[in-house]
């Protein structure tokens, strides 16, 4: 069978999973349709799977019933598409009790797949420790938004050396590391040697580089693809992978296998894979 | 298909970046490669040059060496310098078609008297004129070139003066917002727009005549905005448009 290849690119498509995707941003009255949107531009790029996290709009520091809206519209949009969308579960450290009833509910009794951490509080906090230790008996993946800005970061905006500290106390459960911490040449040294965070290569500019040295530094199995669509273009993206100078096998896993791998556990437990 | 780019660089790294993709021969045959038939390529040198002309002048020679891709050269003007006048007629005689303009690296804006002069002469010489917004996102920018992102709204106020094309290149989309529809003669680059069906969304915005494929290589993975052109379902003629036509038409009109 023939190869599928992208046009201008002459690259053969690869099957992907986009490891970071938000409603916010698509266009679309309901969850439900804002979703089809997002998938039907997904699908166009050969991506196979998006998880999706945060409903719309974005809020920086959710209270209890905020998180559970949030959430209700991410479980309402992953409805129709178990086979093409996974979701994680929206969380604050500011509000522990609340994260973990919406754990019981989103992850243990409900198809979501980890727990998104934003902005909230730093996650050096005791506050995500009680978050992570509850979610680790379920299993999952710990999905934490990292960034070093050159401009400053938000007071309770983590950092690449907040979450490799964090990882470190938890070393079963799978971390990652949202945005490479954003300035990724500083980024992705602070989390070299914390061999459960894997590195995320979403939301920044598609500046080259970046993905080689990801390879480099961490290892090619800790690498994974994540768009930040809809804020962000999947095509930039993706554009990432596909334009770094490595081999189809290192592609494969970043584009798909190596999140795939953290995944299977909870998705084989809930039927998903 | 046949690609225009609008948005390269021959010599590279910036300061604070790593030298990526290897030497211009191999990165400009990779563009070939790609069916980019024509890139408009500028110098990183000529822009921290004190004085652009000896790296204009080597742009100006290596791009003549090339056919496939075909490379016009993209200099690097200062209006700030003296002699405005006499630089631009020497560049004319040179065959330069295209003048690319640094605002906050040479420390003016566009409001400013130079960038009008700029574009008046420009203009006069049938040049189409590029302004490079930003570098990269100002989140990641290295502290050696931490410039702000250029503010197009002056292009607004002084529209009647606009007599040469100005071509936005990595200019995101809320920065130049809903100035496109009331003025002509504006022109942005796909480099850095985002946004999941970016392409799709900004003609709904701005039309398809507005917008030129710039990849901004080698800073930015070229295959990054190769890829826009497919991630919007676009009637062919909008494609079309975007990868070549505009591109073209924007020459031709000078």
């Amino acid at each position: 069978m023939a190869v599928k290849r992208f046009p201008f690119l002459q690259h053969p498509v690869l099957p992907a999973w986009d490891g970071h995707c938000h409603l916010n941003g698509c266009p679309g009255r309901t969850p439900t349709e804002r979703m089809h949107w997002l998938l039907e531009h997904a699908a166009r790029l050969g991506i196979e799977r998006v998880i999706v996290f945060m409903g719309y709009p974005f809020v920086y520091d959710p209270d209890p019933a905020e998180l559970t809206r949030q959430n209700d519209q991410v479980l309402q949009a992953l409805e129709h598409w178990h086979d093409r969308a996974l979701g994680y579960c929206y969380v604050s450290p500011k509000y522990p009790e609340a994260s973990i009833r919406e754990i019981d509910r989103c992850v243990r009794d409900g198809p979501m797949v980890g727990i998104k951490l934003w902005v909230a509080e730093r996650c050096t906090s005791p506050g995500t420790a009680e978050i992570v230790e509850h979610l680790s008996r379920y299993g999952g993946v710990v999905f934490q938004h990292t960034w070093l800005k050159a401009t400053g970061n938000l007071p309770g905006e983590s950092t690449p050396e907040d979450l490799a500290a964090l990882a470190r106390r938890f070393p079963q459960v799978p971390f990652i590391c949202g945005h490479a911490g954003g300035q990724w040449r500083l980024g992705l040294h602070a989390v070299r040697s914390t061999a459960n965070v894997l590195v995320e290569t979403a939301g920044a500019d598609p500046v080259a580089g970046f993905v080689e040295r990801a390879v480099d530094v961490v290892g090619e199995h800790r690498v994974v693809y994540g768009s930040d669509a809809g804020g962000r273009s999947f095509a930039s993206q993706l554009g990432k992978v596909y334009g770094a100078r490595l081999n189809m096998n290192q592609k494969r896993l970043i584009l798909r296998e190596n999140l795939r791998a953290v995944l299977r556990p909870i998705l084989e437990a809930k039927g998903l894979d | 298909m046949q690609l225009i780019d609008v948005n390269v660089w021959l010599d590279y790294p910036l300061p604070g970046y790593e030298a990526e993709g290897g030497p211009a021969a191999e990165r400009l045959r990779q563009l070939a490669a790609m069916g980019i038939i024509e890139c408009w390529a500028g110098s990183f040198a000529a822009l921290f040059a004190p004085d652009p002309e000896p790296a204009n002048r080597e742009l100006i020679a290596t791009c003549a060496g090339w056919q496939r891709p075909r490379v016009r050269p993209a200099v690097t003007v200062n209006p700030t310098l003296p002699e405005l006048d006499r630089r631009f007629a020497d560049l004319a005689r040179a065959g330069v078609r295209i003048v690319r303009l640094y605002p906050p690296a040479h420390g003016y804006d566009l409001a400013d008297e130079p960038f009008w002069q700029a574009v008046t002469l420009a203009a006069k010489q049938r040049m189409v004129v590029q302004v490079v917004c930003s570098v990269e996102d100002r989140r990641t920018q290295p502290p050696s070139v931490n410039w702000p992102l250029v503010d197009p709204t002056p292009l607004k106020a002084a529209a009647a003066r606009l007599a040469a094309p100005v071509v936005l290149l990595n200019c995101p989309a809320r920065r130049y917002g809903d100035l496109l529809p009331g003025v002509r003669n504006v022109f942005v680059d796909t480099a850095m727009q985002e946004g999941a069906g970016v392409l799709a969304r900004l003609i709904e915005q701005i039309g398809a005549t507005r917008l030129l494929f710039g990849s901004y290589s080698p800073v930015f993975y070229t295959a990054s905005n190769l890829l826009k052109l497919i991630e919007s379902p676009l009637p062919e003629r909008h494609l079309r448009a975007i990868a070549y036509h505009n591109a073209r038409r924007l020459l031709q009109s000078q």
